[in-house]
């Protein structure tokens, strides 16, 4: 009798058949690539890539910019760098270094009694000023080397904490098991930038992102890729 | 011969020889500042800005020497 008959019916894509509610194949046909998923509010689409300044702290899919393991079909999500304000104190520190030769001139003779020709002056002014050039190179080079990926493989960061030290830790997505930031104090939560912490299964290291902006918007998207909402 | 360096040293002779010591080691230190920077930025590359910051790292050493060799002309 066809009034007897009660259940629901599913249309799927093409390649696949008419199947009832109690069917567990449509449940085991998931996209092998990651998308973005349209509910994600701060997505864009991969189209928009956009190449990131030198100041870029963050990045979603940056354009022109490469890592040296990166592999063939690994694709870079996400570039992170610590906020960008957290220069400050050393920009600070460049241009009250640039205002003491001026600040000290018409005190000069008083400080340095020993009379010096102008010629080594001008020696020791440019000695002075090119160490000082030296300085924004050494510190901008520890900012913007001290870098961060997200990829649809893996996570890598690069720390770099001094001229001759550097560390590098990845680890790959699906070992991912849990991802939590922090943001403590005025500043940092006025720039909104914070310490996003990942936790890694195993024996693997843990990766932490320091002073890194919109921790928030890291562990949401980070989630996103490790949840299953994408797999 | 002694007397006749010790009567040529002045206060400018001093400043210059403490400040070519300074920029040889100032110079070497930009010399693996440069290096590292050419290291660091073949294992992170960011297309639009590596190849300007790679030329002021080496145009830091390159001023450096040219500093360098001036001083030691001028002692």
């Amino acid at each position: 009798m066809p009034e007897d008959i009660t259940g629901e019916f599913v249309l799927q894509e093409e390649n696949s058949s008419i199947s009832g509610n109690n069917s567990e194949k449509s449940d085991e046909k998931k996209p092998e690539t990651q998308k973005i998923s349209p509910k994600n509010k701060y997505d864009i689409k991969p189209e928009n890539k956009k190449a990131p300044h030198f100041f870029s702290s963050f990045c979603y899919y940056p354009k022109g910019v490469s890592f040296a393991t990166q592999q063939e079909e690994e694709e870079i999500i996400l570039l992170i760098r610590r906020d960008f304000i957290t220069n400050v104190p050393w920009i600070f520190a460049v241009f009250g270094l640039l205002a003491i030769p001026f600040l000290i001139a018409p005190f000069f003779d008083f400080l340095f009694p020993i009379p010096l020709s102008d010629t080594t002056l001008s020696y020791l002014l440019f000695s002075y000023f090119l160490a000082v050039f030296g300085f924004i190179i050494l510190k901008f080079s520890l900012w913007y080397f001290h870098v961060s990926f997200i990829t649809n493989i893996r996570i890598v960061d690069v720390d770099v904490h001094g001229l001759l030290l550097r560390e590098t830790t990845e680890t790959r997505l699906e070992l991912v098991e849990d991802i939590g930031y922090q943001q403590n104090g005025f500043i940092p939560s006025l720039f909104d930038y914070g310490f996003v912490h990942i936790q890694t299964a195993g024996a693997q290291q843990n990766i932490e992102f320091d002073k890194a902006p919109q921790p928030a918007r890291i562990a949401e998207i980070i989630g996103d890729r490790i949840g299953g909402k994408e797999k | 011969m002694l007397e006749n360096i010790i009567a040529r040293i002045n206060a400018d002779t001093i400043t210059i020889f403490v400040l070519l010591i300074f920029m040889a080691v100032y110079g070497l230190l930009s010399l693996v500042m440069a290096f590292q920077v050419q290291v660091m930025d073949r294992m992170v590359r960011q297309v639009t800005f590596s190849p300007i910051f790679r030329l002021l790292a080496f145009a830091n050493v390159l001023i450096s020497a040219i500093l360098l060799i001036v001083l030691l002309f001028a002692l």
